[in-house]
C-alpha cells in the first residue's frame, strides 16, 4: 500500500533554486514533494497588480507611513512598495534577533523572492572559484568553472538571458540572447574607459529576460519581454524568469511534483545512519506532519537553510544536522552595497532615450584580478547607469502654475550613477545561531544574527569612490557625488554561507556535489552553500549548482547510493 | 486671518482664482511663517501638483508614459 507521504525526494522551498532541484528531478521521473512555508502563486492569475497603472493605486503606489512603521525592515528594500508588498514578508509576522544590524529581507511564496529579484545574471569564474585558495581566506572551493560550466548553459538556455558576448575572462560569456541595448551614454563611457584603462571594461548588463523567444520559451509558455520594467509585480508575458512562470509548471506538467504550500519546515530527521525525512509545521492549522524520502534538498534560501539544519538535532548530531565540523552557521557573507556615485553629464544633448530597458551597463571586477594590487583583499562589480529625465519648472501659482504643468517637457543634462557590489570576506565571528529562548508563531527557534562589516570593506568603499571618480572625471562627468548608506548588511539580498563547500569534512559542511559530508543523502544547493561570494549577482549561480546537483543526485539514486 | 483681513478684506473660500494665486505666493515668502507651516504648505503642494500629475488625463495628454513600451532605443534624436 502506497504511503501518501512518502516521496524518492522532498525539495524544501519552493523558489529560484528549489524549483529548479524539482525541474530536474521532475524531469528524471523522480517523484518530488515541494514544500514552501507560504501561500502559492500561480503566474499570471496572482499577480494582482501587474496591469495597474500608478493611479489606480490609493497611494500612487508609494508606502504610507503607517505601513513603514508597521515594516521598518521590510520598508528598506528598493522593491517594496503599494505594487509589490503582498509578496513581502511582514516584519512583525516573521521575528528575529539582530545581534548587530541586519536588514533580512524575505519573501515567502511559491516563487519566493524570484518574483521580486532584479534578474541581473553573471558567471562566476576561476577568478573567483580560485579566490580563496590564492587570496588566504575561507577555505578552497571544491568545483572550478568547468564543474559549473555546462550548468550555466543549461539553466541560462532555459531560462532566457539577454547578454553581449564581452570575450572576458573573468565574466565568461553564456548563452545569450539579443541585448535590450546601450544608451549613447553607457556606449561613450565604455569607449573613455576601455582609452584609458587596459583592465577595465563597462559592459552591457546581462539579465535575465527573453529578447527573443524560442522554442525552449515557447513550450514554458512564455513570451517576449515588452520593456514594461515593472518586473517585480510578476510578468503576465513571462517575459523574465521567475519560478512560477517557468519551472514550476514544468515540473507540475511532468506528473512527478507534488507541491505544498503553508509548510513550514520545523527539521529534517535523522534515523538510522541517513536523514529519512522531513518534519512539517502548518502554517495556518499549526498540525505536524512526517513526510518520508530517499533525499533531501534544502533550498529554503540561505538563512532559513542554516536555520532548518541548526534545528535538526539528533543524538549523532546534536550542533545541527552534518555539523561535524562545527562550522554550520559561521562564515555567512554578503555583498556590499553601501557605495554609490552620482554625476551629470552636459555632452549628447541632442540625444534621449525612448522606451525603457529592464537592466543597465555592468563595470566587472577589475581589483586584484590578476595579482595583489590594493591593500584590501578581493574586489567589487559596479552597476553603471545613464538616463535623461524630462522636467518641468514648477513653482508658479493658480493658473500660471497650470500653463507651467502643461507646458512642454524639457530635457535636462544625462544624469549617470554607479553602485558599488563588494565581496566580503567571509569570517567565523559572522555567524547564524539559534535564539535559545524567543520561538515564531511555529514554535521555531528565532535565528540570531550577528553579521558585521570589517576593515577590508571600509578600505574597498574608499577605493572604489576613488577609481570610479577617476574614471568619472575622464568622461567629462560633472557634479561628481559620492555617497556611503552606512546601511546594515542585508539589503543587497544577497547573503549567503552557513553550510559553506569544501573538501575537508573538518572545515566545511557540504562535498563538491553540495552533498552533507556527514549525512549524504542531504544536499544544500541555495545560497547557503556558497564558500565565498565573489562580486556577481548569485542566483544564475545557486540555479547552476542546483541543477548539476539534482542531476547527481538522480544517478546516485538511480545506482542506490543514496542510503 | 489677520493676513486676510488686511489684504482681501474677505474670508478665504471668498477669494476668487488671482488672489488665490496671490496668497499662496506671499505664504511662501512670509517670513513670520513657522518651520512647521512651511512643511505643511509645502508638502500639500507637493501633494496637489503630484495628484494633477499622476491622473490619467494628465498622464496620458502631457507625458510619454507608456505602460508597455515594447522598445528600448538608448540613443534616440530629439528633433
Amino acid at each position: 500500500m502506497a504511503d501518501n507521504n512518502t516521496y524518492d525526494a522532498i525539495v524544501i522551498g519552493a523558489g529560484l533554486s528549489g524549483s529548479w532541484v524539482a525541474k530536474e528531478l521532475c524531469d528524471k521521473g523522480i517523484k518530488t514533494l515541494m514544500l514552501e512555508r507560504g501561500r502559492d502563486v500561480k503566474h499570471i492569475t496572482d499577480y494582482p497588480t501587474t496591469n495597474m497603472n500608478s493611479w489606480e493605486f490609493p497611494h500612487r503606489n508609494t508606502l504610507t507611513h503607517a505601513q513603514k512603521a508597521e515594516n521598518p525592515v521590510i520598508s528598506k528594500c528598493y522593491a517594496f512598495r503599494e505594487s509589490t508588498e503582498h509578496f513581502f514578508v511582514k516584519d512583525k509576522e516573521h521575528p528575529y534577533v539582530q545581534e548587530k544590524p541586519f536588514d533580512w529581507i524575505r519573501g515567502y511564496q511559491v516563487g519566493g523572492k524570484s518574483i521580486m529579484w532584479a534578474r541581473q545574471v553573471q558567471r562566476w569564474s576561476d577568478f573567483d572559484f580560485e579566490g580563496p585558495a590564492r587570496d588566504g581566506f575561507a577555505v578552497d572551493w571544491p568545483i572550478r568553472y568547468k564543474d559549473l560550466a555546462p550548468w550555466y548553459s543549461h539553466v541560462e538556455r532555459f531560462i532566457g538571458v539577454s547578454g553581449n558576448k564581452d570575450g572576458l575572462a573573468h565574466l565568461p560569456d553564456g548563452e545569450f540572447l539579443p541585448p535590450f541595448g546601450m544608451t549613447c551614454v553607457d556606449d561613450y563611457f565604455s569607449d573613455v574607459v576601455a582609452k584609458n584603462y587596459k583592465d577595465r571594461q563597462v559592459i552591457y548588463g546581462r539579465c535575465a529576460h527573453i529578447t527573443e523567444q524560442q522554442e525552449i520559451h515557447r513550450q514554458q509558455g512564455r513570451g517576449q519581454c515588452m520593456n514594461r520594467t515593472i518586473c517585480e509585480r510578476g510578468c503576465p508575458f513571462g517575459g523574465y524568469f521567475n519560478a512560477n512562470s517557468s519551472t514550476i509548471p514544468w515540473a507540475l506538467k511532468s506528473g512527478n511534483l507534488t507541491l505544498r504550500p503553508h509548510s513550514v519546515v520545523h527539521s529534517i530527521t535523522y534515523k538510522e545512519g541517513k536523514a529519512d525525512g522531513v518534519l512539517v509545521i502548518d502554517a495556518q492549522t499549526k498540525e505536524s506532519i512526517e513526510y518520508k524520502a530517499k533525499v533531501i534538498f534544502l533550498n529554503a534560501a540561505t538563512f532559513n537553510s542554516n536555520l532548518v539544519l541548526l534545528n535538526s538535532k539528533s543524538d549523532r548530531f546534536p550542533n545541527g544536522l552534518g555539523n561535524d565540523s562545527g562550522t554550520l552557521g559561521k562564515y555567512v557573507a554578503f555583498h556590499n552595497y553601501r557605495a554609490r556615485v552620482n554625476a551629470t553629464y552636459n555632452g549628447m544633448l541632442d540625444k534621449k532615450t525612448d522606451g525603457r530597458r529592464p537592466t543597465s551597463a555592468y563595470i566587472p571586477r577589475f581589483r586584484n584580478l590578476y595579482r595583489q594590487e590594493t591593500d584590501f583583499l578581493r574586489g567589487y562589480a559596479a552597476g553603471f547607469y545613464s538616463g535623461r529625465g524630462s522636467y518641468r519648472v514648477e513653482n508658479a501659482h493658480g493658473q500660471a502654475l497650470m500653463d507651467q504643468l502643461t507646458a512642454p517637457e524639457q530635457y535636462g543634462p544625462w544624469r549617470v550613477n554607479s553602485h558599488m557590489m563588494g565581496e566580503t570576506i567571509p569570517k567565523a565571528d559572522n555567524q547564524l545561531t539559534l535564539h535559545p529562548e524567543l520561538t515564531d508563531d511555529w514554535g521555531i527557534p528565532q535565528l540570531n544574527v550577528n553579521i558585521d562589516y570589517d576593515e577590508n570593506d571600509e578600505k574597498m568603499v574608499a577605493d572604489y569612490f576613488e577609481q570610479i571618480t577617476e574614471m568619472f572625471e575622464k568622461a567629462g562627468f560633472e557634479d561628481i557625488r559620492t555617497s556611503d548608506s552606512k546601511q546594515a548588511p542585508g539589503l543587497d539580498i544577497h547573503e549567503m554561507g552557513g553550510v559553506r563547500m569544501g573538501h575537508d569534512p573538518e572545515t566545511s559542511m557540504l562535498n563538491k556535489w553540495n552533498q552533507l559530508h556527514a549525512c549524504k543523502n542531504v544536499f544544500v544547493t541555495d545560497g547557503a552553500a556558497m564558500t565565498s561570494v565573489a562580486t556577481q549577482n548569485p542566483s544564475l549561480t545557486f540555479m547552476a549548482m542546483a541543477a548539476r546537483s539534482a542531476n547527481y543526485a538522480v544517478e546516485q539514486l538511480k545506482k542506490g547510493d543514496l542510503s | 486671518m489677520e493676513y486676510l483681513n488686511t489684504t482681501f478684506q474677505k474670508d478665504v473660500d471668498e477669494l476668487n482664482e488671482e488672489e488665490t494665486a496671490t496668497l499662496f505666493a506671499s505664504i511662501e515668502d512670509e517670513e513670520g511663517m513657522t518651520e512647521n507651516a512651511k512643511a505643511f504648505y509645502n508638502d500639500l503642494r507637493g501633494l496637489s501638483i503630484w495628484h494633477l500629475k499622476s491622473t490619467p488625463e494628465y498622464t496620458e495628454t502631457y507625458t510619454d508614459y507608456e505602460m508597455v513600451p515594447g522598445r528600448f532605443d538608448g540613443c534616440y534624436s530629439i528633433s
